[in-house]
């Protein structure tokens, strides 16, 4: 055998083991094809190999995170009320205990379904009086539908559809790609300098600033720019899959569109300005849909709908 | 030739070293409730809690659900999403080196957190977390979930499971 013959045995040795450990490393967390969550989950296992670092006392200069998906499901969880608390600051609550114990019912069983069934704080729902057909989704789990938008929905299974539509913006943590990545560098930054100590006030003010930001930049895209298309239609995917993992009709999603489409008023201030037009989305969600049976609801269900929301 | 056989040791040096992590397969609770269940399903029994941060050792994995044991010798099926790689350090154990990294260790309690919400707070009075904790207090049970779906006739479709 030829010394270049060995060469190119060795290098296909070596490519085959890169690619075995792009293949493996991300298997136990990474399940979707998202490219930076591939990425990371490389990053992770690769780290494992080097051992006894958390042990040294030598400070390197590693970054601590550099994007969105470094962001922890605690901070997270600090992220989405701060958002919660600013959409409440613009919408009043429906203080319904009956229906909003209903829409929770719904809600958190539907995200139990979901692909992130457990996120720091977990799932939790608010109708809020508006007459606006809308729904906002706060990272981490904190859910609002409107009495506009439920009013919408002709059956538990529309209603089942729009919850679910939003869960899938929490699972893709759609909300958390939002912040700019200046602030993200400003806050890992300091982790970084600050990890074995508490912060102190001039500390405690640039995090705050930084998270102040990026609350800024989380519900100016809930509540005025709206995600692109491709988040959206990944919003609505995930839907169909959490109505048909839990038994709801996933072709709900396309009725309650529908009857969306024909109450927008084009050019208005709710949903038609931070969505894509209910068309284009239906559009987009047939061939998804194209696979699943269509059901009715059942007379038990309608009936329990239809008095929860009667009073609205 | 020689180069040959430095990059083929390392290789094999690499692939050590990943099979002997990934058979330690040991993983982090790094949501606030982490509950185990009987069966990988999100319907499942609760068999008992693991908190925040505690080290579960990784028994079998079927699709997103892992069969793991707790340091209490719970074992329970757990969806992946309430599990990190990382080694989630509690900041009141003061144990963390400012070497490791964010790829290795997740801090508790640092970055975004409650003080720097305290913060925030002061500094925007005119924004309410009123409704924020209340409807954090909505919590549903998975007995209430399956009342739920019996009640409203909700069945997955032929061979679907839940």
């Amino acid at each position: 055998m030829s010394l270049l013959t060995k060469l190119r045995i060795t290098l296909m040795l070596h490519f085959a083991l890169v690619i075995s450990l792009l293949f493996f490393a991300p298997c136990q967390k990474a399940r979707s094809a998202d490219l930076s969550d591939f990425t990371q989950g490389l990053g992770d296992n690769l780290g494992k190999v080097l051992p006894g670092r958390a042990g040294s006392a030598i400070k390197v200069a590693i970054a601590f995170g550099k994007s969105f998906q470094d962001i922890t499901p605690e901070q997270e969880y600090y992220i989405g009320r701060a958002v919660a608390a600013n959409v409440l600051a613009v919408y009043r609550p429906k203080a319904d205990e009956r229906l909003n114990l209903y829409v929770n019912t719904l809600g958190q069983t539907l995200a139990a379904a979901s692909d992130r069934p457990d996120t720091f704080g977990g799932y939790h729902f608010l109708v809020l009086d508006s007459p606006e057909i809308n729904a906002f989704a706060a990272p981490g789990g904190l859910i609002f539908v409107t009495t506009g938008m439920i009013r919408v929905c002709k059956t538990e299974d529309e209603l089942a559809a729009v919850l679910a539509h939003e869960i899938s913006h929490v699972v893709g943590k759609h909300g958390l790609r939002a912040i700019r990545t200046s602030r993200l560098t400003e806050a890992f930054s300091m982790m970084a300098s600050e990890a074995t100590k508490s912060y102190g006030s001039p500390e405690l003010s640039r995090l705050t600033a930084a998270f102040g930001g990026s609350i800024k930049d989380i519900t100016s895209t809930l509540m005025r720019n709206g995600y692109s298309r491709s988040l959206e239609r990944e919003a609505d995917k995930g839907a169909v899959i959490i109505l048909e993992r839990v038994g709801y009709n996933p072709h709900a999603l396309v009725d309650m569109l529908a009857a969306m489409k024909k109450q927008l008023k084009p050019g208005g201030l709710d949903f038609a300005k931070t969505h894509p037009d209910p068309m284009d989305r239906i559009a987009d969600i047939r061939p998804v849909l194209s696979g699943w049976p269509a059901s009715a609801p059942s007379a038990q269900r309608q009936r329990r709908f239809h008095s929860m929301v009667a009073s609205l | 030739m020689k180069l040959g056989r430095i990059l083929l040791v390392t290789g094999f040096v690499m692939l050590l070293g990943t099979t002997v992590w990934s058979d330690s397969g040991m993983m982090s609770v790094q949501v606030r409730e982490g509950r185990l269940r009987s069966s990988p399903s999100f319907l499942g029994a609760i068999v008992g809690p693991v908190a925040y941060g505690e080290r579960v050792r990784n028994i079998e994995q079927r699709g997103e659900w892992l069969d793991v044991k707790s340091p209490n010798n719970l074992t329970g099926w757990i969806h992946q999403s309430a599990l990190t790689s990382k080694l989630v350090v509690l900041s009141s154990s003061g144990a963390v080196s400012s070497s490791a990294n964010s790829q290795e260790i997740a801090l508790a309690g640092k970055g975004f957190n409650e003080d720097v919400e305290r913060q925030y707070r002061s500094d925007n009075s005119r924004i309410s977390y009123a409704w924020v904790d209340h409807m954090q207090g909505y919590k549903v049970t998975r007995d209430q979930m399956i009342a739920f779906l019996d009640a409203g006739k909700v069945k997955p479709p032929q061979g679907g499971q839940r």
